[in-house]
């Protein structure tokens, strides 16, 4: 019938508004599930950028629908191919990847979230323990400009009021006195010789003598030497130093699924400490059954295998804390993730008990469990042994559970432990660590 | 679009309404609005321009937006609505060959409104009716608060579906209804020759006559509801204890927006294929007689092949529903039905078969008027077009390192059995209202007829919780889940399910929704 052309139909704001309050929905879903969110493989997978999108549920129409109960998944499509053919088919995914991967797709949506929010849902006010005035070698970071001096030149937008005035006023009352002692007048009236002569003390005392008063106020008078400004500076802080050296077990016996743990895990912590701290040095090291350093983005995307000896990373961190980073000077953190299956768990307790002596921040251990592992420590790997439970022999510790997880805690050493068996625990066990309110 | 390209397209439009009315299409006159792309996603995510606000349009809105951004390849959208002038949305960036396109199916569109039987009712002034909710919902959220706005929004959101617009009688035109024809009824027994052989009947005849229809009467009115109600929202609003006058303005809105859906859920196959069917022959006949030029054509032919993609996950009602009206005027034009047609087993004799019945068209104007999707599976989803079709069951599949979806060794005929199930009731399960004071403490009982098909357990527990929000008093839902008898109890928030254990041999009836 007609057609109507429109060039400036305006968009109404409902659009802006109910997408907000459509945010402020996924952000309190996140909230609610953020145990889970963390878990999500996508956000170490990818490359770094500092939005990710997860997976979040909650956000759905409810409505009765029809539906299949049984728990096999399924549905009709469309295209050639023969019975037996695979149409799609998902990788599986860390710790209890199954229900959830099978319930993607229809019920999850996607929402995109910067890495920021959700470490400070995470972590807040929360904060590497123990951290240590170090004496030697700290670090100055420029945080901008701050006003801190004054000084007598300088340009007129930067005038201190206060210190002006301040000036002006001792300067008149010293006049005045000057005044009153020579000529012996009142003081209302050496202010008023001094308003008078505008602000010059040989003029004013000229006026009381000679008899010329007339001015009836009193008040400042300012002189170019009151004047004050302020100067800026560059603003520095001091802080101490604090390098973290992330270690973990990259051998044969850390399956995909346990690998991903202690990456999420430890992807978290480095994501953490960027954002907290500008001047936390950060070292890689895997090892198998030798350690090397690797940069962040070989540890968090390569895998390895082959034996495992522990020990090897300890000694390669006790190496590089002697030569790079001198505990007088440094805040050292260790954080050493492995599955417990080594091959020589003295040795490698002789080294932990090196790197202790050395008076270190903090080190913490953990190991990854998968539940079906959990209670065969005997029979599994049963000539290796469990590291965990080799170091809960040598040294004594504060048991506390949370959330399902088991902790433990050495304060002399500073020396912490914990088992982890899924992604739901990667982030009790965070907090565990990171267990210092934030200045 | 410059003006030489508006005149043009006011040229397609005449044609293709001649076109129309020379294949016998009829509709309400179409105002077309060209709109900026942004605008056009708007109305997308709000399905009705001037819709109320509510957050999962946002999220609608972010989403249609986003994926536009990041991966649109000119699919075409398509916005009309039902109303008297119909209206039609056409986006501003199109190509001139696609806008072609949406117009040609639009009319497909308009036609199916006014000739399906299920859109009779259909209120054909549902803008204005939004459009002014809309401006007492922002009051509303004024005074009471967005959180509680909220609330009955989206409780009534989960329930507006069960509103059919030939759900018209109140409860107590039903009780009016029910008593004249149990009164006639008794009456009329009662006038039967044979009735001494009957001592009950005795009684009713030397009873009086107006103290037994004031019995009735009393009887009636105390039985609600009196029928099993399946219109949740309105039975919600008549009869709840909790809601206040706002808030069932706010239901009540929703329920007719509900109803102006409804027709459009029960028949999406069958009114996006008839829609892709007439676009397809109108913009072929635009083409053979020169309107349109070459490079429309190819504009066109793309966003056609999209729009008819098959999809190996998830059925597209476009191309479904355009094969299945296909397949309709084929088989009524060479006599291809009747029990001749199913007698036949030899492919070459199949292939071959034409009796000249030419009754095609006609064929499909009759199933046009009186069929809804549920039916129209049915009947006309064949097992000969699903393997035409390429349609197949998949289930997914656990495998060492992945999940896998397979494809199943299901024959056509039980793919065909499948996919009819998963039509029951045309997409809306069939919840009923048996009983308003259960245990006569006010908790209403539900029941769901099963038709073949569960009801998805999880949406089924939030659902029911959305029913209480609105009901105030404790909601129970009976329905079989996975063959077995269950009890979703929702009251404050706390869902409960309980399965019953049927006994041999008892009479199922008895486990369906205890009446007053």
């Amino acid at each position: 019938m007609t057609i109507i052309e429109h060039d400036d139909w305006d968009l109404s704001e409902k659009g802006k508004k109910d997408a907000e309050r459509h945010h402020e929905k996924i952000d309190d879903a996140i909230r609610k599930n953020v145990k889970d969110v963390i878990a999500e493989e996508s956000i170490i997978t990818k490359k770094r950028g500092r939005k990710v999108r997860i997976p979040v549920r909650g956000l759905k129409d409810y409505r009765f629908i029809h539906g299949n109960n049984e728990g096999d998944v399924g549905g009709v499509g469309q295209g050639d191919g023969k019975a037996g053919d695979v149409i799609d088919s998902k990788q599986k995914q860390g710790q209890g990847g199954g229900p959830v991967e099978k319930e993607r797709g229809s019920d999850y949506i996607e929402a995109e979230v910067d890495i920021d929010y959700l470490i400070e849902i995470m972590f807040q006010d929360l904060g590497l323990p123990w951290i240590d005035e170090k004496t030697k070698n700290m670090k100055l970071v420029p945080k901008g400009w701050k006003f801190e001096t004054i000084s007598k030149k300088g340009i007129r937008p930067r005038i201190h009021k206060k210190r002006t005035m301040m000036k002006a006023i001792k300067r008149m009352v010293a006049y005045a006195v000057e005044i009153e002692r020579q000529t012996g007048c009142s003081n209302d009236d050496a202010n008023r010789s001094l308003r008078q002569a505008t602000g010059d003390l040989k003029e004013a005392i000229a006026i009381i003598k000679g008899n010329r008063l007339t001015e009836t106020e009193t008040g400042i008078v300012f002189n170019d030497d009151d004047l004050r400004y302020k100067q800026i500076e560059p603003d520095i802080e001091i802080q101490s130093q604090a390098v973290v050296i992330c270690m973990m077990d990259v051998s044969g016996s850390m399956t995909t699924d346990k690998k991903y743990l202690a990456r999420s895990m430890l992807f978290w912590l480095v994501e953490f400490l960027k954002k907290m701290y500008d001047n936390v040095d950060i070292k890689f090291i895997v090892h198998t059954t030798e350690a090397w350093f690797v940069d962040e983005d070989t540890f968090f995307h390569k895998g390895e295998s082959g034996g495992t000896q522990c020990h090897t990373a300890i000694d390669k961190a006790n190496h590089l804390i002697d030569t790079e980073y001198p505990i007088d000077s440094w805040n050292v953190y260790c954080v050493y993730i492995s599955d417990g299956e080594d091959w020589d768990t003295k040795k490698t307790i002789s080294s932990i008990d090196i790197m202790l002596k050395k008076n270190i921040n903090m080190l913490s251990y953990v190991e990854i469990k998968p539940s079906e592992e959990v209670g065969l420590f005997g029979s599994y790997g049963g000539d290796f042994g469990s590291l965990l439970n080799d170091i809960k022999k040598h040294w004594d510790f504060k048991h506390t559970k949370n959330a399902g997880t088991d902790f433990y805690k050495n304060e002399k050493y500073r020396f912490l432990l914990s088992i982890i068996q899924n992604g739901t625990q990667v982030l009790p066990c965070l907090q565990h660590m990171l267990f210092e309110k934030a200045k | 679009m410059t003006k030489n390209e508006m005149q043009k397209l006011i040229k397609v439009e005449d044609t293709l309404n001649r076109y129309a009315q020379e294949e016998g299409l009829e509709y309400c006159d179409i105002e077309w609005d060209i709109i900026p792309d942004q605008k056009m996603f708007e109305i997308m995510a709000y399905r009705i321009p001037g819709n109320i606000s509510n957050w999962k349009y946002g999220r609608d809105y972010e989403r249609i937006r986003t994926i536009n951004e990041n991966m649109h390849d000119g699919l075409p959208y398509e916005v009309v609505i039902n109303s008297d002038p119909t209206r039609a949305y056409l986006m501003k960036s199109n190509t001139f060959g696609v806008q072609c396109l949406v117009m040609a199916h639009v009319i497909g569109h308009a036609a199916f409104f006014k000739m399906n039987k299920y859109f009779t009712e259909t209120r054909k002034d549902i803008i204005q009716i939004l459009d002014a909710a809309s401006k007492r919902f922002n009051g509303y959220e004024k005074i009471y608060g967005m959180d509680e706005l909220e609330r009955i929004i989206d409780s009534a959101h989960a329930l507006q579906f069960h509103s059919s617009p030939f759900d018209i009688e109140s409860e107590d035109t039903k009780k009016i209804r029910v008593f004249e024809m149990q009164k006639k009824q008794d009456h009329k027994v009662s006038k039967s020759e044979f009735r001494d052989l009957f001592d009950k009947e005795k009684d009713k005849v030397e009873m009086d006559v107006s103290l037994y229809n004031q019995k009735l009467w009393r009887q009636i009115k105390n039985q609600t509801p009196i029928e099993p109600a399946g219109d949740f929202l309105r039975y919600i609003n008549d009869y709840s204890m909790s809601l206040e006058d706002w808030q069932k303005d706010v239901v009540e809105i929703l329920r007719l927006e509900g109803q102006y859906f409804w027709p459009q859920i029960k028949t999406k196959y069958m009114n996006e294929g008839f829609a892709s069917y007439w676009h397809q022959k109108f913009m072929t006949r635009l083409f053979r007689e020169h309107i349109l030029g070459d490079s429309d054509h190819a504009q066109y032919n793309h966003s056609n092949s999209l729009v008819l993609a098959s999809h190996d996950t998830s059925m597209n009602p476009y191309l479904i529903g355009t094969k299945m009206w296909s397949d309709i005027v084929d088989r009524w034009n060479k006599g291809k039905h009747g029990r001749d047609w199913d007698a036949c087993e030899t492919v070459a004799e199949k292939e071959a078969w034409d009796t000249k019945e030419n009754y095609g068209e006609q064929k499909m104007f009759e199933v046009l008027k009186s069929y809804q999707d549920w039916f129209f599976m049915q009947d006309f989803l064949t097992a000969d077009l699903v393997d035409e079709l390429n349609l197949y069951v998949f289930v997914a599949k656990e495998e060492i390192m992945s999940y896998d979806l397979v494809r199943t060794d299901h024959t056509a005929d039980q793919v065909r059995e499948l996919i009819v199930a998963s039509f029951a009731n045309s997409s809306i399960p069939n919840v009923e209202i048996t009983n308003c004071n259960y245990e006569d403490a006010g908790k209403l009982y539900l029941v769901h007829q099963h038709a073949g098909i569960d009801l998805q357990l999880e949406y089924a527990q939030k659902t029911t919780k959305h029913i209480n929000e609105l009901w105030g008093r404790e909601v129970v839902l009976e329905c079989i889940i996975n063959k077995q008898r269950t009890l979703i109890k929702c009251h404050g928030g706390k869902v409960q399910v309980t399965t019953i254990t049927i006994l041999e041999g008892t009479e199922e009836k008895k486990l369906m929704g205890p009446r007053p």
